[in-house]
């Protein structure tokens, strides 16, 4: 009761007094110890200081993919004026890579990023997680339309400078931002973008010596050209979650690019149509790439031709290993763990340590995918007749069907100018989606190319007419809400008055809402910053 | 005693502070402000041709079927209008702004004018109009050969031409209410902010794992079924991690606090390593 009184709490509860004697208690002896705390953890959002620094930014949402628990803990702060926040604790046994999204006062998303090393809680220190605007970049060529043949005539391909799309708030994605110069094939590791940039052949395919290009984070400037040792035509390209190394699908092999330095490793010879790269190991910092060969792009053609192939790298050497065959059309990456599509039997598979297991039966014919840590998205081309492009979603964690967000009829409008009123809906020949892209967890883009030759019909005056299509579609990936589409090349083409004096002539592609380019371009690859291929 | 297995069940349940109810949307839709359904009526405008008959109300059925819109038949916007409602469509010939005073009275934030006719072939023609102002927001027109009737899925392909996107998604409604503010909610691996939280809108049909924690908490998880159109509420009560009992009265505690802080000073003492609490603080900054 003496030490009560001494420190004035004999009005209080019982309760009250126990408590207080406790923490006095412990207060003083330990003080008397001078014991250590718990060493604090400080996590640093490293924004690009420039032009593209994230803007706005009012709250943070903090997400830990725990290599211990194999779960995600997530932690919401605001954001004040200096800058900083204050997440409360963390267990201390805990380490994983680290998500980070900064949202305006209503909630729009203003930077994203992924942090390039395992944060541990245990001992301290900083966790630095890089952090970008939500941005998609399109590698972009150009060619001189041929309908009438169905193939570009010779010489008439060239590289295009690279197109960007900000989603910032307030931003007018496809605004008309273009890189200073042509960035070539486009490809993101961790925070930051990349060009491969080739020659390219009449036929738009690659060809010669590639180089390394990166686009600076700050300001999209194009840096140095780094040499490296890759031969072939550039199919697909992957950024591991490090940012350290790049894997590169061509026609002549795969390949591992040290990013830095430009340094190239040949990974296996042939010719490999997809390619991605993902972290293995108990703390996530090795690397294994898995290629897709043959692969089969649409149901039409449903041979099980398509080879995925494990390539385990160690130091300086790697070994290839066959997973499966099939129809497969794609593969992705996400959280280490490795899913693949077979665009005729619908199913969507997961690689596993020594063998595959389905995770999902479409029921349609998926023919890209992309994935995050708990969905999957994938697009179809649907009914042959009246071709329709669709994206659909589905929660790994759950046994529900996939649920379609999105889909838009390929046909093209086209108006003619000389009747003012008159319009006709083209369905495709050809129509095909080449490309799905999760930018900043947020958006789902995609890409779309389609190729029309419709006949004249019966004995009318509208001629036959030819068109082809280049087209990206933005959407959100939670509710598929379009959040923009992007026509980059929309070309016609009609044989008019041939054996029909009186046609209706000078077709051209109807104004459907589309964001359209002042150059028009043809769409070789898509890119985001921490993307999952 | 022996409890009864029903009482068993209840008191887990009570424990485990998990309640939840499917409800009619529309009552708690209107409280919380959710955006309420788009009400679209389906007329029918022929041109001379009796071609492809009951095509205005196949059309409303796809849509009813595919899109979350309030949807009104021919048939019952004529119950709303009355009678003349064919009458006074062929008195508007096509013309939007006349067809928009239907839509007024009808009671309908859009019209979708299905059109017939026939010029060699069958012409059909969706136009969308808005009541409000006669605006043609929308138009598609194909012709068919007299032979076809076009399939279910092609009207779909002529609707998603004409109707935007996000009209062709379904949603219910997640109400999640919980006993603790501040807590982060992850709804199907999506974080979608701290309680308390508005009811949200979120696809369906589908299953979501919804997890609510919040530091110094017994974390909360449920496994939810949201039906299109409907409504579920998600009752969370978050359990404190530790709870006064017998050991809470001041002389247990008074006992306890020295021997663990005389014990922590020891290890201290002894070992000079930390040993303090499982968790560190963490804070961070914009560089």
């Amino acid at each position: 009761m003496i030490l009560l009184r001494c420190v004035g709490v004999s009005r209080l509860s019982p309760f009250q007094s126990g408590l207080t004697l406790v923490l006095v208690s412990t207060a003083a002896i330990i003080a008397g110890c001078s014991s250590p705390a718990n060493e604090p953890v400080a996590i640093v959002l490293d924004v690009p200081n420039g032009p593209l620094e994230p803007t706005g930014a009012a709250t943070v949402e903090l997400t830990l993919h725990s290599l211990v628990s194999n779960d995600n803990i997530f932690r919401t702060a605001n954001i004040s004026a200096s800058g900083a926040f204050d997440v409360g604790e963390m267990p201390k046994a805990e380490f994983g890579r680290l998500e980070a999204a900064l949202r305006s006062e209503s909630g729009a998303l203003v930077g994203y990023g992924r942090s390039v090393e395992v944060a541990r809680f245990g001992d301290g220190g900083t966790a630095v997680v890089p952090v970008r605007r939500p941005m998609l970049y399109l590698g972009s060529g150009k060619s001189t339309f041929s309908a009438a043949s169905g193939d570009p005539v010779t010489d008439n391909w060239e590289t295009q400078p690279a197109v960007v799309a900000d989603f910032s708030p307030g931003k007018t994605p496809f605004s008309g931002t273009r890189l200073t110069t042509p960035a070539g094939y486009l490809v993101a590791a961790a925070g930051t973008i990349y060009g491969l940039q080739q020659s390219v052949k009449a036929d738009g395919s690659g060809s010669g010596p590639v180089t390394l290009v990166e686009v600076k984070s700050e300001d999209h400037m194009v840096g140095a050209p780094r040499p490296t040792e890759i031969t072939g035509d550039i199919r697909e390209a992957a950024g591991s979650d490090d940012g350290e190394e790049m894997a590169v699908a061509t026609s002549d092999g795969a390949w591992l690019v040290h990013v830095a330095t430009g340094s190239t490793t040949r990974l296996a010879t042939g010719a490999y149509d997809r390619i991605t790269i993902r972290d293995v190991g108990a703390d996530s910092t090795k690397h294994e790439v898995v290629v897709l060969s043959s692969r089969v792009g649409n149901a039409n053609n449903c041979n099980p031709t398509a080879k995925l192939e494990r390539i385990t790298i160690s130091g300086d050497t790697s070994d290839k290993t066959l997973i499966t065959t099939g129809a497969i059309s794609d593969i992705t990456t996400a959280n280490g763990r490795v899913f693949f599509s077979n665009v005729c039997n619908g199913k969507i598979s997961e690689v596993t340590a020594s063998a595959t297991v389905d995770v999902r039966t479409t029921g349609g014919h998926p023919n890209n995918l992309v994935a995050s840590d708990t969905q999957i998205w994938f697009s179809e081309v649907r009914d042959n007749t009246t071709p329709t492009f669709a994206i659909s979603s589905f929660v790994l964690s759950t046994n529900d069907p996939p649920r379609l967000l999105w889909q838009q009829p390929a046909a093209l409008l086209v108006v003619t100018s000389e009747i003012p009123g008159v319009q006709r809906v083209l369905q495709p020949s050809t129509a095909e989606l080449d490309e799905l892209m999760l930018v900043s967890n947020e958006f789902v883009g995609i890409r779309a190319r389609a190729n029309f030759d419709v006949a004249r019909p019966g004995n009318s005056n509208l001629p036959r007419t030819m068109a082809e299509t280049d087209t990206a579609w933005v959407i959100a990936a939670g509710t598929g809400a379009v959040v923009t589409g992007y026509q980059s090349w929309c070309k016609v083409e009609e044989e008019c008055n041939v054996g029909f004096p009186r046609d209706v002539c000078k077709w051209t592609c109807a104004n459907t809402g589309l964001a359209t380019p002042t150059t028009e371009h043809r769409i070789r690859s898509l890119a985001a910053t921490f993307q999952r291929r | 005693m022996t409890r009864h297995p029903f009482h068993l069940v209840l008191r887990l349940l009570l424990t485990c502070g998990l309640a939840w109810t499917v409800l009619a949307n529309s009552a708690l839709a209107a409280a919380d402000g959710l955006p309420r359904k788009r009400k679209v009526a389906i007329l029918e405008y022929r041109s001379g041709s009796s071609a492809l008959p009951l095509l205005a109300s196949r059309v409303a059925d796809v849509l009813r079927k595919a899109t979350s819109l309030d949807v009104l038949g021919p048939d019952q916007t004529r119950a709303i209008v009355g009678p003349g409602l064919d009458e006074a469509i062929v008195k508007c010939a096509g013309g939007a702004e006349c067809l928009s005073r239907i839509g007024q009275k009808a009671g309908v934030a859009e019209l979708v004018l299905v059109g017939v006719s026939e010029f060699g072939g069958v012409i059909v023609t969706l136009q969308r109009i808005n009541s409000r102002n006669g605006e043609v927001a929308g138009r598609v027109a194909d012709s068919l050969d007299s032979s076809n009737t076009p399939s279910n899925e092609q009207l779909l392909a002529y609707l998603s031409r004409l109707l935007p996107p996000s009209d062709f998604l379904q949603f219910g409604v997640l109400d999640i209410v919980a006993n603790v503010a501040g807590a982060s909610v992850t709804v199907g691996g999506t974080k979608r902010g701290a309680t308390p939280l508005p009811a949200l809108r979120v696809d369906a049909p589908a299953t979501y794992d919804v997890k609510i924690e919040k530091s110094g908490y017994v974390p909360f998880r449920a496994t939810i079924q949201v039906p299109p159109e409907g409504t579920v509420q998600v009752k969370a009560e978050l359990a404190l991690r530790t709870q006064r009992a017998w050991y809470s009265r001041w002389w247990v505690l008074a006992g306890a606090g020295v021997i663990v802080a005389s014990a922590t000073a020891g290890v201290i003492y002894a070992t000079s390593t930390d040993a303090a609490s499982n968790s560190v603080p963490v804070s961070g900054t914009i560089k």
